[in-house]
């Protein structure tokens, strides 16, 4: 660094010595970037996205996915279709898609939200009464462990065909990590804090309202980027398991795949994966306006 | 002594008199607390006495682990001693907290982070509202104002970070929301634990002096624990010497300097003989851990 700079002072002290003294104040990579500057003449800053060092490593490696999947599809046809293939029966009939994406998301979303409300509810309670986390986590995390893909058919036994055994699956696979997630979140407040409010003998009901569930919102989050996306995979895994129903793109793949139609497989997993990158996105962008006080967006924006 | 001139006009501190329970601000007897049983056993205070009369500035001082935390949490209520008793202004702790009569300034900020500076030293007063009716009841208080937190935050310099999140504060700023904070409740007891410990040199001299300002004004009774000999000769009219193993109490100086203390008075001799004084006890109490010398 001593060196780069070095160089750049004996650079520049003959031509302009103001500029090297005015360097000495600022940081040594501002003065190492200065010669390059020199020589081309820096173009108006882009937004970041438009870099090309944002956008061409990601583009490299889909041109790279394509041409292997493209010549996979033509060496193995009954692998993989082409890309072409999967394009035409998106366009060709949009509508179904869109229909089935929407029971699905339906499913999924409501599903979330079945658990985001018992699990709060149950964290809430695990966090304030000792009794029922003794007696509640034990099979909460049982329940965590248990292959969904086995719960699934015998849901669908006993529930039928309709919407139930989705929103139970989806609900399921939801539950757990919200649940410990947001009771780590509502105990996990600082010592020193809850010192001082315990001097003025601030309520259980205060401290939970003011303190803990705010201080738990981080976690909450960190819960709901997991959990949003692992929504269309128990609505879609319930949707497989009951191939009676009419709808949903679990539905359409499992009918797809008997009838072998690969395309359409394909093209509800493009959806699917269009979807879960969708609700992420939107969890991520709610939680930096909700979050905008906590450290890890300073850290993240970076 | 009554070297505390200018204070005690204005602060709703003054104790009703007459009533002789008042007269104390806080009276440990025989306080004891032990951490762990059996071999693991650890007396973290033994049999501490200290009486502490309303309005005085009081600095406990002691080499590092000798209960000085230990007795102050004891005060706020936040620990049970198991032998003894506190009482503050003839009520129990546990009372004394049930009407907001203690401010309590950790060693860290503990700020709220997802509140911003006034928001956190308001919030406070949001919580027991039932606090105020017990308050008047409760032996010592007079009714107070609702204090004008902001005219407070703008004393200690912070007008400008009224609306900022802590997080985008320095240590100092912190700190002084902090004080705000406890100060905001006008407490007849303010307790300090180390609070400008982690803070340079220079910004603790100009925290102290801001402190000493504000306790002018509202002339309420503090105890403040600190490692420095400087900050407590500076700050107090009292300063207790502890010591470990057993934690105990073993010497009270008096500090008997004029007021308001400038920095000058830290350059005086008058003020390096209080300083001796105090690092002559701290060092005997050191020297001598296992001899329980008086109380
Ligand atoms: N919660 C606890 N459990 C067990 N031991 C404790 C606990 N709190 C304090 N102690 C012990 O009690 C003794 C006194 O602790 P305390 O924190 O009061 O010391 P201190 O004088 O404040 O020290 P420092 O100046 O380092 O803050 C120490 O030996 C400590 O290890
Ligand atoms: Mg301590």
């Amino acid at each position: 660094m001593m060196t780069a700079l070095d160089t750049f002072r004996r650079a520049t002290a003959t031509t302009t010595p103001a500029t090297a003294l005015a360097s000495d104040g600022t940081a040594p990579t501002a003065a190492i970037a200065s010669p390059a500057d020199a020589a081309t003449p820096r173009p108006r800053r882009l937004p970041t996205v438009l870099r090309p060092s944002r956008w061409l490593p990601l583009t490299v490696t889909l041109v790279a996915l394509g041409l292997l999947w493209q010549l996979g599809a033509e060496t193995m046809p009954y692998l993989l279709p082409p890309l072409a293939d999967i394009g035409e029966t998106l366009a060709g009939n949009p509508g179904f898609y869109l229909a089935n994406a929407w029971v699905t998301l339906q499913e999924s979303l409501l599903g979330l939200a079945i658990a985001f409300v018992a699990s709060s509810i149950l964290a809430i309670a695990i966090s304030e009464v000792p009794m029922v986390k003794r007696a509640v986590m034990p099979i909460a995390v049982v329940l965590n462990v248990t292959p969904l893909v086995a719960i699934a058919p015998a849901l669908v036994v006993a529930f039928g065909f309709g919407p139930e055994p989705k929103l139970i699956v989806t609900a399921i696979i939801c539950f757990f990590p919200i649940l410990i997630n947001v009771s780590v979140g509502l105990r996990s407040v600082p010592a020193a804090v809850l010192q001082f409010y315990r001097t003025i003998k601030a309520s259980r009901l205060e401290l939970l309202w003011n303190i803990r569930i705010p201080n738990a919102l981080p976690y909450l989050f960190a819960a709901l980027k997991i959990v949003f996306p692992l929504s269309i995979v128990g609505a879609v895994v319930a949707e497989m398991f009951a191939p009676g129903a009419s709808e949903g793109l679990g539905t359409t793949i499992s009918l797809a795949s008997s009838n072998n139609k690969l395309p359409v497989i394909y093209a509800s997993i493009f959806i699917l994966a269009l979807m879960g990158s969708a609700l992420l996105g939107l969890v991520t962008a709610v939680e930096r306006r909700v979050l905008h006080w906590h450290d890890t967006h300073s850290g993240e924006q970076k | 002594m009554g070297s505390k001139t200018t204070s005690s006009t204005t602060g709703p501190a003054t104790p009703a008199t007459g009533d002789e329970t008042t007269t104390t601000a806080i009276r440990i007897a025989g306080a004891s607390k032990v951490y762990g049983s059996g071999q693991n056993a650890l007396v973290a205070l033994d049999g501490v006495d200290l009486t502490i009369a309303p309005g005085r500035f009081v600095s406990v001082i002691g080499p590092s682990g000798c209960g000085k935390s230990t007795l102050l949490r004891m005060i706020a209520n936040l620990e049970r001693p198991d032998a003894g008793e506190v009482e503050i202004f003839g009520a129990s702790p546990d009372a004394a907290c049930e009407a907001k009569l203690i401010g309590f300034v950790p060693q860290s900020p503990a700020l709220l982070p997802w509140l911003n500076v006034l928001q956190n030293v308001t919030l406070p007063h949001r919580v027991n509202r039932a606090a105020e009716r017990k308050r008047s009841r409760a032996a010592s208080a007079s009714p107070r104002s609702v204090p004008d937190l902001e005219q407070l935050l703008d004393d200690v310099g912070l007008k400008d970070a009224m609306h900022k999140l802590p997080a985008e504060l320095s240590g100092g700023m912190q700190q002084r929301t902090a004080i705000v904070r406890a100060l905001g409740l006008q407490p007849e007891v303010l307790l300090m634990d180390e609070p400008f410990s982690a803070l340079d040199e220079f910004t603790r001299e100009a925290l102290q002096e801001q402190l000493l300002d504000l306790w002018d004004e509202i002339a309420t009774t503090v105890v403040f624990v600190t490692h420095s000999v400087t900050e407590a000769v500076r700050l107090s009219d009292t300063v207790v010497v502890m010591a470990p193993r057993p934690g105990r109490i073993v010497d009270v100086v008096d500090i008997d300097l004029p007021r308001p203390r400038s920095a000058e008075l830290l350059k005086t001799p008058e003020f390096h003989h209080f300083e001796d004084l105090i690092r002559d006890r701290l060092q005997a109490a050191w020297r001598s851990p296992e001899l329980p010398n008086a109380a």
